[in-house]
């Protein structure tokens, strides 16, 4: 039987599995298998790594790392943030620090190890590396440029910065990305073997393909091929309705898709297999219905037959963005059960899920 | 004095989001004695609608739509001090915030805006809005609808208790729910009155929502 490294590792190179891989993208539910508040979770390296092991044994799935938030980077320039006990941080919107169009030539370098969630993510890190290394591919999420300029602007106004001042938006882009490299270097130093890159303003929900690649396609390939470099596998995600998929596609210099919704002129996942097969998929439960709405069963049949359409190679089941943090548990369970049901593995008997199931 | 040719400059000016050009138009046609009503009726108000139909096609953007909102916005505040008022029409009143909990409201702005520019009231709680404020807002205003949205699956169960305390309280308002992770199934699960994956779709929502409400107390007074 394979480590869930190997597993990893076989599925973005779209390598033969003896089960098809499973990552729960897991930022929020995981802190419930040690029973932590959120703040716990992202301002302390230590509790985060023991929080997604804690997850990894009692799920069997096979993406574990230290995810803080999207925050990191943001907070680390300076931008307050608001800590909540039950969500994730988010940026003080009374205290933006980008309070003009101007604000966006005047990011500085910033020295990341001075800043102390930074610190502690790397030490989470490396802790997962030491010790698991040997059995998991240690993961972390990083976000693309855009996603920390709104969290220094605001989103509604770096939008509209977007169309009426888009050569300082673009010159805020290249500042943060040179940051976003940095950030992806020291934790690719720390044993990170594979980030999952946050693609969030790539689809129709936020801006036109060609506002997204005029304004960050440079800044992203710069980033794809500085953690490619590194030897990193890297992951593209977009959480959003009609994602960009061709235009990330042709931004190069990466291993897997993570998705939950299909590009707008795809009718079905086979189709978008069928174009992007050589292309690692992960996904592509939507998030709500799989920890929400459905039952065990329910979970179980569904992912065999995504199994079925889109695996073995090449394919890591899973939702297309973070698991609903309020889901049910045994709906992740449920994901590796299938994994291994559809791979003839032995899945041990699972009696509450009967009466889960009987209860809706 | 409001002519077809100055309807039609108006709205090419505002889809080119070109603000001073919008701006100096309405300026212009007050200045030369338009009727303010007019200025919205027959110039801003086809023009925004339009390109709310375009964002609908998928022809505009979230970037273009907030831009030609803030231009519209600073168009109404050169009308409003000129408007009489007996020129408001009464379509309907919608209390409107996010989620307790909730922060992200970019798509609740976009449907306030929408629902203003189809004439009805707008009140706006904001962010984070805890169910009573909703509540309270709505029986000091009488609003017909109370629209609630939320982005993140941990908010969301709170537009079901949003649900439960209007129907608690016996409000006379309908509740329309909405955000990204919100469905209608999930929507008819929690008792709301509707749901509406868009904000054009919305609007077409509330001013159904709106003439039933009306339809029922017409028919009550008429049996009483």
């Amino acid at each position: 039987m394979m480590t869930s490294k190997e597993r990893m590792e076989a599925a973005f190179r779209c390598e033969e599995v003896d089960r098809v891989p499973v990552f729960c993208e897991q930022g929020g539910i995981n802190r419930r298998a040690l029973g932590i508040t959120y703040q716990e979770m992202v301002t302390d390296g230590e509790k985060c790594a023991v929080t997604d092991l804690a997850w990894h044994d009692l799920i069997g799935d096979d993406g574990v790392g230290v995810y803080f938030d999207t925050c990191v980077l943001a907070e680390s320039y300076g931008q307050p943030l608001i800590y909540l006990k039950d969500e994730p941080p988010y940026p003080d919107p009374e205290r933006y620090i980008l309070t003009s169009p101007d604000g966006y030539h005047q990011l500085e370098p910033i020295d990341l190890m001075e800043a102390p969630r930074f610190r502690e993510q790397i030490k989470g890190i490396e802790m997962i590396a030491e010790l698991a290394g040997d059995e998991v591919l240690p993961r972390t999420l990083s976000i693309e440029p855009f996603v920390t300029l709104g969290e220094m602007r605001g989103m509604q106004q770096l939008l509209m910065d977007c169309v009426r001042y888009p050569d300082d938006v673009r010159a805020g882009l290249e500042a943060v990305t040179d940051m976003e490299i940095e950030f992806c270097r020291k934790v690719i130093d720390a044993g990170v073997r594979w980030i999952m890159l946050c693609h969030d303003y790539g689809n129709s929900s936020l801006m036109s393909q060609k506002m997204w690649m005029d304004l960050e396609g440079d800044s992203l390939k710069r980033l794809h091929r500085a953690i490619r470099e590194k030897g990193c596998y890297l992951l593209v995600h977009d959480c959003d309705p009609n994602p960009y998929v061709d235009a990330a596609y042709e931004l190069g210099d990466f291993d897997a898709f993570c998705l939950w919704s299909l590009p707008k002129d795809m009718s079905d996942w086979r189709e978008f297999k069928a174009k992007y097969g050589h292309v690692c998929l992960n996904g592509v439960w939507e998030p709500t219905p799989l920890g929400t709405q459905r039952t065990y069963d329910q979970v179980v049949a569904e992912s065999k037959q995504m199994i079925a359409d889109l695996g073995p190679t090449g394919f890591i089941l899973g939702p297309g963005c973070e698991f609903p943090q309020n889901g049910s548990i045994l709906n992740a369970v449920a994901m590796v059960d299938a994994s291994k049901e559809a791979a003839g593995m032995k899945v041990e008997p699972r009696r509450l899920s009967s009466a889960r199931s009987a209860s809706h | 004095m409001f002519t077809t040719e100055f309807t039609s400059t108006l709205r090419s000016t505002l889809l080119e989001l070109d603000e001073a050009g919008v701006l100096d138009l309405i300026q212009k046609a007050i200045d030369d004695g338009a009727a303010p009503v007019a200025i919205l009726e027959e110039g801003l108000t086809p023009a925004i609608t339009e390109v709310g139909e375009r964002f609908e096609r998928g022809e505009l953007f979230l970037p273009e739509l907030l831009v030609s909102a803030d231009i519209f916005t600073k168009a109404i505040d050169i009308v409003k001090p000129h408007l009489k008022r007996d020129d408001a029409q009464d379509k309907g009143t919608v209390v409107i915030g996010t989620a307790k909990g909730d922060i992200h409201e970019i798509g609740k702005n976009v449907v306030k805006l929408m629902l203003e520019v189809a004439g009805f009231e707008v009140i706006d709680l904001g962010i984070d809005v805890p169910e009573q404020a909703f509540l309270d807002k709505q029986q000091e205003t009488g609003a017909e609808i109370i629209a609630a949205s939320a982005l993140l699956s941990s908010t969301m169960p709170r537009l079901k208790d949003l649900v439960e305390m209007v129907r608690e309280a016996c409000l006379p308002a309908a509740v329309i729910v909405g955000g990204a992770p919100v469905t209608e199934g999930l929507a008819k699960e929690y008792g709301a009155d509707g749901y509406s994956p868009d904000a054009i779709g919305a609007v077409r929502l509330v001013e159904g929502l709106v003439a039933e409400a009306r339809l029922r107390a017409l028919r009550k007074e008429c049996v009483q």
